[in-house]
């Protein structure tokens, strides 16, 4: 039987670290799947950043959908900087690393731009949004090489927070 | 090469209908789970029959969540437990709810944190929903049980639940 769903790379923090970085991916799947569970160093709430191939310019945009349990907003940004969830925990708060899952698809051609579902989840979050739907584009054509994951404004990711890339094959 | 996504699972509820889907014993071999859900309840929309609750190893307490959804009038957010939608006994007949839940790290040390995504269409003009929910068990032990409870009455013949492990192994 095909394998179609298949780990390309995993990192789990023993310590805190700035960032993680999957590079060198494999162009042979259809899409990739990012899995995470974060909690940030920063003494507030905090969100995760995500640099496609390095590129930290104003190649994002996004429509989001988000609620925080009691209010519900939406709107879509243009000009930005990252792949950015709404919201992860700081070192204040409950120990919860929540949810976070990221849908790259058909990342390797270099025909089209680059489209990526988010889904964000943490119930602990105090003042932030909790439950996070967002569609991002990406502005490039290039395929999609590395992933650069980090927090947008603490220090460093809390160990214990984990991140798993796979990749999913049509064929 | 390893297989990363491996059914562990699956529940086919019968004629006459299940109070609960439950799935026990599960392995902590695995990273993540994910669960595909398919439900209708015997119940009609004003009486429960629209939702289903998740609960990890037996313990109702230690729940939080928060969700998101938007039916045919409003959209709303609220805190509740982690729940998904499902199908009413007064939607169109033989129309099941749709929903994933994703659990990650489930059998860590940390406390658990999980998705619910779940959606009904009605092809009518009944109280269809789309539902993004966010929970929390504030618990350490590994998740080795999975209940899920129709809201009200029971879930109706031919309701599914598959349960697929995901291994980063």
């Amino acid at each position: 039987m095909t394998t179609t769903y298949e780990k390309i790379q995993t990192a789990t923090l023993g310590s805190a670290q700035a960032n993680v970085t999957f590079s060198n991916i494999s162009g042979s799947y259809t899409d990739l799947v990012l899995v995470g569970s974060a909690k940030s160093l920063n003494t507030g709430t905090d969100s995760i950043g995500i640099a496609v191939n390095g590129n930290t310019s104003s190649i994002y945009s996004r429509t989001y959908l988000e609620g925080n349990g009691s209010a519900v907003t939406s709107g879509r940004q243009t000009a930005q900087i990252r792949i950015v969830s709404d919201y992860i925990m700081g070192t204040s708060g409950t120990a919860d690393f929540g949810v976070y899952t990221w849908n790259f698809m058909d990342y390797s051609n270099t025909t089209t731009k680059k489209t990526v579902l988010f889904r964000g989840n943490n119930t602990a979050v105090s003042g932030g949004w909790n439950t996070s739907s967002m569609v991002y584009l990406v502005n490039i054509t290039s395929a999609i090489t590395s992933l650069t994951i980090a927090t947008m404004n603490g220090p460093n990711l809390a160990s214990g927070s984990t991140f798993t890339l796979y990749g999913i094959k049509a064929a | 090469m390893a297989t990363t996504y491996t059914l562990i699972s699956s529940v086919t509820v019968g004629s006459g209908g299940a109070a609960n889907i439950e799935f026990t014993s599960i392995p902590a071999t695995y990273t993540d789970l994910v669960m595909k859900i398919s439900s209708r309840g015997t119940t009609t929309n004003a009486l429960n029959g629209y939702y289903y609750d998740v609960i990890f190893n037996y313990e109702s307490s230690n729940r939080s969540g928060r969700f998101l959804q938007k039916n045919d009038i409003y959209a709303q957010s609220a805190i509740y437990t982690l729940w998904g939608a499902s199908s009413p006994s007064d939607f169109t007949a033989s129309t099941f709810s749709n929903g994933e839940l994703y659990i990650s790290n489930y059998a860590s040390s940390n406390y658990k944190s999980s998705q619910l995504d779940s959606a009904n269409e009605n092809n009518a003009t009944n109280n269809k929903k789309i539902v993004m929910s966010s929970g929390l068990w504030s618990n350490t032990a590994a998740i080795t049980s999975i209940t899920l409870v129709q809201g009200g009455g029971n879930f109706a013949q031919y309701s599914t639940a598959y349960l697929y492990g995901i291994s980063n192994a």
